[in-house]
């Protein structure tokens, strides 16, 4: 398994008692229904890796990488207040851990997303926590973190 | 009688309730005839994933918008709040609704 989806199942771990959601998924591509909302979706944003020939004291070359994993909620509300409360719950549930990872060194906040769409029968709206999460490897060995 | 008045008359048969297709929306103690459109949409909102929606429109008489409390409609035992008119200038509005 590589290390990104460890993490990611880290992550989850960390977040999946976050109140008022009634649907809890890693990377749902599938339609959210009404009776999914409110839901919270891991989404995988992005990675940048950057190579350390010489590694650590008497260890092979690594990657030091930063995974961006993002943290939707969906719901239909007019109630914008509840956006709020699902990023300081999220902000919360994840910051708390913030050193205690096995499987990364640090987390740390990057940015705070809100959308609103009007179009259907109700208000949609959305709030993204995205947060940068800082791991090492060994290179080309990327299912193991080397913290 | 003018175009304006053949089409006020045509107007009366489309938002015929007893035996047409239109059908009696409520507002305060008013009852409006209208058409209610509720069809089915995909929205784009998350990153991944679609969120199933739908596009309520009811559309009416323009000589009916008077009739309309509060902005509220009540159709099919459900409470909407009209957040927009689009009337076409020909004697009809459409509303555009959110569940309430």
């Amino acid at each position: 398994m590589h290390n990104r989806e460890k993490i990611i199942n880290e992550i989850a771990a960390m977040i999946n008692a976050t109140p008022n959601v009634t649907t809890f998924a890693i990377q749902q591509t599938r339609p959210f229904s009404d009776a999914q909302l409110p839901a919270q979706n891991i989404i995988y944003r992005s990675e940048n890796a950057t190579y350390d020939e010489y590694g650590a004291m008497g260890q092979p070359a690594a990657n030091y990488r930063t995974l961006q994993v993002g943290i939707e909620f969906i719901e239909k509300n007019t109630d914008y207040s509840r956006l709020d409360d699902f990023c300081e719950d999220i902000e919360q549930a994840i910051l708390a851990n913030s050193m205690q990872g096995t499987n990364y060194i640090s987390i740390e906040i990057d940015s705070t997303e809100y959308e609103f769409n009007a179009v259907g029968d109700s208000v949609l709206q959305k709030a993204v926590v995205t947060f940068n999460v800082n791991y090492r490897v060994a290179d080309g060995v990327p299912q193991t973190a080397i913290n | 009688m003018t175009l304006r008045d053949t089409i006020s008359d045509d107007l009366m048969t489309f938002y015929d309730t007893s035996s047409g297709f239109a059908e009696v929306a409520t507002s305060g103690s008013n009852e409006i005839a209208g058409h209610f459109f509720n069809d089915f949409e995909s929205n784009d909102l998350s990153d991944y994933a679609e969120v199933d929606d739908s596009d309520p429109l009811f559309r009416i008489r323009e000589s009916d918008l008077t009739n309309i409390v509060n902005n509220e409609l009540t159709i099919r035992s459900v409470n909407y709040e009209v957040i927009q008119q689009q009337p076409n200038n020909e004697g009809e509005v459409i509303l555009k609704l959110h569940e309430a």
